[in-house]
């Protein structure tokens, strides 16, 4: 990744985006909030600290990793949580309209893309295999309430 | 006597054919996830947290406890066979029981770390049955002003234990406790930050959380730097150790269960910091401390008696206090909670057949672990066999439906895709996210005895520092975390973590 390269710790530096980003994020949905004092605290009192708290540390995180050496971000590499995290949104989107089975095949192959060792053969057969076993344990057995086929 | 009593009332609890089968069911999946590399206890005891929806609430505490102190057995057989951690408390275990293995000693190291786990899991838990009652006792006249301080040192100390940066460790108990605040206010009924989903009114879901940082982001991990391969040794000699190294087990396991009983209890302490704690001082108190490394029995008796003397031991907070002290324990809340138990200092008063019945089962998991892991360890070795690429996608095959069968809506699908992402990135950005977990569970909490403390008062701070029991508990917290920012504390403590790597 090109953003280590000029800072001294981009470690910090990410962490510290990322954090100050979410306590943004957090002090934004609370504006419209009461935050009442502190005898008589309103829903907005604790969460207005806390993602204050956050800004701040986020921004110093920032400064430090800017100023002072550190740890630099290892190589990110996209594929195998990309894979993962579409494997579930897909997984997500078609358990209630297509149904377990197909569910589980889809979340299988999908996910068999994020890893370097992947066969199509043995993908196919452990897909199967665990949506046949996920069937048998999660509706016949604990009777999660899904359906299994379209 | 009384504790004989209460001993038999958990012995009634713990010993019927249900309760026994169900401890077995915890002992072995713990030793199975113990063993294989990449599936911890907070992912599994997660995931199967809906599972024990219908149970009654002992036997889901006991089968789920099983699993904790169960992983602890199995993780040291993967460090001494494959050179591998099978759970993060075994690393140091692998430095000298990969060469004792590699020595022909393979039998020998498996027994004294089963045998050092049973005495260490027995002191444990005995530390619990005598050092339990007296502690609730006295935590049950304390108000929220001092419930408060008890948490804040709580979280001070699980950021000085915590690996790596100091400020990232604040940030990931901060970011838990402000997400442990979505969903709608206790006292007004208001939503808040729940960008206008009503799946989010109860709050984020546990389980959700606990899967995406531990369960997602993990196999992502895993699948970007492969899961290596060690050479497995597979020629296991005798079990039965010689008595020269029964000797020298001794001392090691005895050090090894105070040291881990000790650190078991502190917040964020926990069983990884105890086996690095009690190699580190096997190794100072050693003649020749240029042995470890090179297949130092004392090198595998101490660290897996520690790991598995402070699995027992991290339950006293949250049995006696109603405080989780590490991310596990945090997982047990959720547990708890789910079966309509509120942890507190009076559930040994109130609930004593829960209490006890979780204690006896924890003597009769440690007896039933010494049988699983040492007659039958040919068959865990089998379970070694399973590559990487097909024990990933049974992961996430289970998280998914595990997931989604909580609430049985897909929604929670996508918030554990979420906090999958973000448990990636901080793996990359170097945060541990362990901290994030206990404040989540923590916030409520300690939202609700801050203000609490604070009306009581008038609006006025200065009750958490004048009342003297509340003084006490900050002041500990702030010298701790004051000592962690001198440097010569500061190196002692970074060179503890060294050693973990992976």
């Amino acid at each position: 990744m090109s953003i280590g390269s000029h800072v001294r710790g981009s470690a910090d530096v990410g962490s510290g985006v990322l954090i100050a980003a979410i306590g943004a994020a957090g002090l934004w949905l609370v504006r419209d909030l009461d935050a009442g004092s502190a005898a008589a605290m309103g829903p907005a009192y604790m969460p207005t600290a806390l993602a204050g708290i956050l800004v701040l540390l986020g921004l110093f995180l920032i400064g430090r990793g800017l100023v002072l050496h550190g740890p630099a971000i290892a190589a990110l590499r996209a594929r195998p949580i990309g894979c993962v995290t579409l494997a579930f949104v897909l997984f997500a989107l078609t358990i209630e309209r297509l149904g377990l089975v197909l569910a589980v095949i889809l979340l299988v192959a999908v996910a068999s893309l994020g890893s370097s060792e992947r066969s199509w053969r043995e993908t196919l057969v452990v897909g199967v295999a665990l949506a046949a076993a996920s069937a048998l344990t999660f509706v016949v057995g604990l009777n999660v309430p899904v359906r299994l086929l379209p | 006597m009384d504790l004989l009593a209460n001993v038999a009332l958990g012995a009634s609890v713990a010993i019927t054919p249900a309760n026994l089968a169900l401890c077995l069911l915890g002992c072995l999946l713990g030793t199975l996830i113990g063993i294989l590399p990449g599936l911890g206890p907070i992912a599994t005891i997660s995931l199967l947290l809906p599972v024990t929806y219908s149970m009654e609430p002992v036997s889901a505490l006991i089968m789920l406890a099983g699993i904790y102190y169960g992983a602890q057995y199995g993780g040291s057989t993967t460090a001494i066979l494959v050179n591998l951690p099978g759970e993060a408390s075994s690393v140091v275990t692998a430095l000298d029981g990969y060469k004792l293995a590699q020595k022909g000693r393979a039998g020998e190291a498996l027994f004294v770390a089963a045998i050092g786990s049973f005495v260490a899991g027995c002191f444990g838990t005995l530390v619990i049955v005598l050092g339990g009652p007296p502690l609730a006792d006295m935590a049950s006249r304390f108000a929220s002003p001092e419930y408060f301080s008890l948490m804040v040192l709580g979280l001070f100390t699980a950021v000085v234990l915590a690996n790596g940066s100091v400020v990232k460790a604040v940030a990931m108990v901060v970011l838990g406790l402000f997400l442990g605040l979505i969903g709608n206010d206790v006292n007004s009924g208001q939503p808040r930050m729940t960008m206008g989903f009503p799946e989010l009114s109860d709050g984020v879901s546990f389980v959700s959380i606990a899967l995406g940082l531990f369960g997602i982001a993990e196999v992502a991990r895993n699948l970007e730097a492969g899961i290596q391969r060690g050479q497995l040794v597979s020629q296991i000699t005798s079990l039965w150790p010689s008595r020269e190294t029964l000797r020298a087990m001794t001392r090691p396991v005895t050090r090894g269960s105070v040291l881990g009983s000790i650190l078991g209890v502190l917040p964020g302490g926990g069983v990884t910091v105890a086996s690095f704690a009690a190699y580190a001082l096997e190794k100072r108190v050693a003649r020749e401390p240029s042995r470890f490394g090179n297949g130092a029995i004392e090198g595998v008796a101490a660290p897996e008696s520690a790991n598995n003397a402070a699995a027992q031991t991290s339950f006293i907070p949250l049995l006696t206090l109603g405080i989780p002290s590490s991310a596990v324990m945090a997982v047990m809340v959720g547990a708890m909670t789910m079966h309509g138990i509120v942890p507190s200092p009076t559930v040994i008063e109130k609930q004593p057949a829960l209490f006890w019945g979780l204690i006896v089962s924890m003597f009769v998991g440690n007896v039933m672990l010494v049988f699983i892991n040492l007659p039958m360890i040919g068959m865990w070795v089998r379970f070694l066999r399973v590559p990487y690429r097909i024990l990933f996608q049974i992961i996430l095959v289970v998280s998914a439906i595990g997931v989604y069968s909580v609430n049985n809506t897909t929604f929670e699908i996508y918030v554990t895709a979420a906090f999958g992402v973000l448990g990636y990135l901080f793996y990359k950005f170097d945060c541990e996210p362990a901290p994030l977990l206990l404040g989540f569970v923590i916030g409520p909490l300690m939202e609700e005895n801050f203000r609490r403390a604070l009306i009581l008062s008038g609006g006025d701070p200065t009750v958490f520092f004048t009342r003297p029991i509340s003084l006490a508990l900050i002041l500990i917290g702030v010298a701790l975390l004051a000592a962690v920012a001198l440097p010569a504390v500061r190196k002692k403590r970074d060179e503890a973590f060294q050693d973990d790597a992976s």
